[in-house]
């Protein structure tokens, strides 16, 4: 029997792209690769957090400009600075950056919606589209960093969450974009209960 | 790219999902790297048409994903993992158990070229593909890996 093929052949081969005949060949007389394209050719029924996917957006704090989101989240802290120490060049860029803000309860998975409150052992992320700033840091509660890495163009899911702990008060995340000046920031304050009852 | 996400999953979702098994040990770990990274296809759609091109992606993109995680793991868990494991780095492969361990001393691009090359079986020929790159960047990214796995195995 000649030599496996890569697992990226196998599944060329499972999504109908033609594969060389030595790949064919052996596809037709190897059990374990076999075993390998019946796996990835089983029917999976897409679960909730996919269909979600294909939901239009929403969007709440859409920012163009630092107004939209104040009235968003309405008692929530917004704050657009470039950073300590050079308030001169406070801005947002034009097209202005957005956010949604991920909570993940047991196995469901919603976007905030500024009223919710946030319970111990919920999950947060953040998916930002960053329109032109390179990076990215988060920070907790007294700019405690939490993620600091550059972002690209698109909308961005980080890779990070958090887990809201069991103390109590609420929790903060302050989102800082940048690309050397103007640097875009934004804090979110979330409240908390540690009472279980439904959002 | 189908617009119709169930066509999308169903057609793309378990390729995702057998590639992060592949690499990770961790079965909700595998499937939170498997929904990143189909929730990142979706977003792209309108950008990937072309099954080939992204049956490459998916391959590029939860490598990193899944090298971004272990990268984030904590020192403790490495420590721990490196008590119970005297086996030779570079010995073929365990995979999870390679990317757990060299997460934290391996730069991203190498341990990228291993996974693909290792846990995947690509050929540098694929490897090179698949990240956009050169054959030659690929063997070089491979022989600095390997003389790193020579200096790891020597101070062990």
């Amino acid at each position: 029997m000649t030599e496996h093929p890569s697992f990226l052949q196998l599944d060329r081969a499972t999504l109908g792209i033609e594969v060389a005949s030595e790949t064919r060949a052996h596809l037709a007389s190897c059990d374990h690769c076999r075993r390998h394209l019946e796996r990835v050719a089983e029917p999976e029924a897409p679960p909730a957090w996919a269909r979600d996917l294909a939901r239009p957006r929403r969007r709440p704090w859409r920012i163009w400009g630092g107004l939209a989101l104040a009235s968003a989240i309405a008692v929530f802290v917004v704050v657009l600075t470039r950073g300590r120490g050079a308030p001169e060049y406070t801005t947002v860029k034009s097209a202005g950056p957005s956010f949604t803000l991920h909570i993940k309860r047991g196995d469901t998975v919603f976007a905030w919606d500024a009223a919710t409150r946030v319970q111990p052992d919920d999950q947060l992320r953040l998916e930002v589209a960053a329109t032109g700033f390179r990076r990215i840091r988060v920070l907790a509660a007294n700019d405690v960093p939490l993620y600091d890495a550059p972002i690209g163009d698109g909308v961005t899911l980080l890779p990070a969450a958090w887990k809201v702990d069991v103390q109590p008060g609420d929790e903060t995340l302050t989102i800082v974009l940048s690309d050397g000046p103007p640097t875009w920031r934004t804090t979110l304050k979330l409240s908390k209960t540690t009472e279980e009852h439904p959002r | 790219m189908p617009l119709d996400v169930e066509h999308t999953y169903r057609r793309y979702f378990p390729i995702i999902r057998e590639k992060c098994a592949r690499m990770l040990r961790d079965r909700a770990e595998a499937q939170d790297v498997a929904q990143e990274t189909f929730t990142r296809l979706w977003a792209e759609r309108d950008r990937l048409q072309d099954p080939g091109a992204i049956a490459s992606w998916i391959y590029r993109t939860s490598t990193r994903i899944a090298i971004d995680r272990h990268r984030r793991v904590r020192r403790e868990d490495e420590l721990a993992d490196e008590a119970g494991d005297h086996t030779d780095p570079g010995a073929r492969i365990d995979a999870t158990r390679m990317l757990a361990r060299l997460a934290h001393r391996v730069p991203a691009a190498e341990l990228e070229v291993a996974i693909l090359g290792r846990v995947d079986g690509l050929s540098q020929d694929e490897i090179a593909r698949v990240l956009g790159c050169s054959e030659r960047t690929v063997r070089r990214l491979l022989q600095k890996l390997e003389t790193r796995l020579s200096r790891l195995r020597e101070s062990a």
